[in-house]
């Protein structure tokens, strides 16, 4: 078929009402972000409007001062930074491991392992929640970090070690066996060759380990009751007073609490999504 | 899925017996840190809350006598557990529904080619990138009654004569907090089909173009068929992790207003944070466990069985 002006035009147009939709849609899933943003700028007096302007006209800081010296919430992001932070290196070291074993060998009590990993990853939170608040309580491991590391950590790895099986798969066994061929050990040739090679997937297990620690919220509720030991999104829900909430002081937190979270997924979305679909929807 | 690795040949090295041994070993030793750490928090207390569940423990006294099936019987004849069980399959089949139409719609816009489809493919991920948080208390003041913009947006354009309190009211509550919750995880059901969608090969699309079949038709009876294992899949997975939310609900009605939106998982933790009923809120929560077991289970076996007819 010859292109035409006509076919020209009408592909045009069809763009033209492509980009249309496209827009009006992004617009209604971002509105919630753009109005966090333009709240938390806002003049206290005009956010408590009955009319509220869509436009911002006179930004100001005032909440975001009100949050960094009013509230507990630096401990907050101290808090939370550490507990992600230790709770991504556990996820990497015994996810990437695990998910090693459970690609390159055949060994007794595989297929058992596989399906304890497989079901722990769906069972429900609330059916830990109470035995593990007791029995932390008994350890003493109430409002811990340790606490709160042991428990992320085990939460996110039974999905990361399937991730990581995953992108173990995908990388050719032959590489290891010629560097085996050439002296190098089992466990040199997983290092040195196959594990720089599954940087992608150790990159999507890290962003998995560390967004289910920042944002996880049930088990920070239970498992920690002192404010000093409080992470962000709980902190986050006690901006919320019986009477009054400051909307403005929570947005402006809200946002610092967003902002890492989605420039780090900017950054790591390609490897994510591939560790996603490799994981969870291929089985 | 469950696709045996080819086993390792170790050639031409020099094993002694202890080398042996110690090679035996080595895959045990790598998934010896998850395993235990599996084990220890996530099944062991599986194994207590099925103990809680059959004696009786509260928060103050110490001694948990064996009640048999008293606990059960209790939860089941508690009236609030089964309307929390009602809210429960409403709230997940609406969040299936949605989540499955709203993502394969997206999924399908996206996967026309056209220039920026990178971009938009990111913004449109944006909301399933939020913490649950953030997004819960985002919307709490956006629905806000008298300050919130989407009721002085409504009643801009006329819809409204007077403000709603969307998440206090008893005919809005629930379905708002669906749709909140299809905003914030359309994106995972997007994804999957994105990537669904691209893995078919465009041979077929254009033998059924010169066979004569319009869109629909194509659409009907050559992308429809290829996406039913991965429909499959989601629906599952999406009902389980609709059984399993709490974060969003709790945050934006905490179950009210009447119970309203209080989902199994909300009950249970009323019930053993608010009530101190811990016994309780451990048979009730089985109760759901069982559900969600079943459910895994049948997760397994159809992506085992994907796994063998799409392996190699």
């Amino acid at each position: 078929m010859l292109p035409s002006a006509y076919g020209f035009r009408r592909r045009l147009g069809r763009l033209v009402l492509l980009y249309a939709v496209l827009t009006v849609l992004a617009a209604v899933v971002l509105l919630p972000f753009y109005w966090m943003a333009v709240s938390s700028f806002r003049q206290p007096e005009a956010l408590f409007s009955s009319k509220p302007s869509l436009w911002l006209s006179k930004p100001v800081l005032v909440h975001y001062a009100h949050v960094l010296r009013r509230t507990p919430f630096i401990v907050q992001f101290q808090n939370s930074a550490i507990v992600a932070l230790f709770t991504t290196l556990a996820c990497i070291l015994a996810g990437s491991f695990a998910g090693y074993s459970l690609s390159r060998f055949r060994f007794t009590g595989k297929f058992t392992f596989s399906i304890v990993i497989f079901l722990a990853m769906m069972f429900p939170a609330t059916v830990v929640l109470i035995p593990m608040f007791l029995v932390f309580r008994t350890l003493k491991l109430l409002n811990t970090y340790a606490g709160l590391i042991i428990a992320y950590a085990t939460f996110a790895l039974p999905f990361c070690t399937w991730m990581m099986k995953g992108f173990f798969d995908s990388i050719p066994m032959e590489l290891e066996e010629a560097a085996i061929v050439d002296g190098c050990s089992r466990a040199g040739a997983m290092f040195r060759i196959t594990l720089p090679l599954a940087a992608p997937g150790v990159a999507a297990t890290a962003m998995f380990g560390f967004l289910l620690a920042w944002n996880e919220y049930l088990f920070a509720l239970t498992l920690t009751t002192s404010e000093s030991m409080r992470t962000l999104p709980v902190g986050l829900t006690l901006f919320s007073g019986e009477y009054y909430t400051n909307y403005g002081a929570l947005m402006a937190a809200s946002l610092m609490v967003c902002v890492p979270v989605l420039v780090f997924f900017l950054y790591t979305n390609k490897y994510m999504i591939q560790g996603l679909t490799a994981g969870a929807v291929k089985g | 899925m469950m696709r045996d690795a080819v086993k390792v040949a170790l050639p031409g090295r020099r094993s002694s017996r202890q080398l042996r041994v110690l090679e035996d070993a080595f895959p045990y030793l790598l998934i010896l840190p998850a395993i235990i750490g599996i084990l220890l928090v996530i099944l062991f207390p599986i194994v207590y809350n099925a103990w809680l569940s059959f004696h009786l423990r509260r928060l103050i006294i110490p001694q948990t006598p064996f009640v048999g099936f008293m606990n059960y019987m209790r939860v089941l004849s508690d009236p609030e557990f089964w309307a929390a069980a009602w809210v429960t399959s409403i709230w997940a089949l609406g969040s299936i529904g949605l989540n499955f139409v709203v993502g394969l719609g997206m999924a399908l816009l996206l996967n026309l080619k056209f220039p920026g489809r990178s971009v938009f493919r990111i913004v449109f991920l944006i909301p399933w990138a939020t913490p649950q948080i953030v997004a819960a208390l985002n919307w709490k003041w956006l629905l806000n009654d008298q300050f919130g913009l989407i009721n002085a947006l409504l009643a801009q354009a006329g819809v409204l004569s007077q403000p709603v309190a969307w998440l206090a009211d008893l005919r809005f509550a629930l379905p708002m907090v669906i749709l909140i919750n299809v905003w914030k995880n359309y994106g995972f059901e997007m994804m999957a089909f994105l990537a669904a969608l691209q893995s078919i090969p465009p041979v077929l699309y254009e033998a059924g173009s010169i066979d004569g079949a319009s869109a629909v038709q194509r659409f009907r009876y050559i992308t429809l068929p290829l996406l039913r294992p991965i429909i499959l899949v989601l629906i599952i997975l999406r009902s389980i992790w609709s059984i399993n939310s709490f974060d969003m609900v709790y945050v934006l009605t905490a179950g009210g207003p009447a119970n309203a939106t209080q989902l199994t998982s909300l009950y249970i933790f009323k019930t053993a944070f608010e009530r101190g009923m811990f016994s309780s809120s451990a048979t009730a929560s089985m109760l759901i466990f069982v559900v969600v077991l079943g459910l895994a289970l049948l997760f397994m076996r159809v992506s085992a069985r994907q796994g063998a007819t799409h392996a190699t």
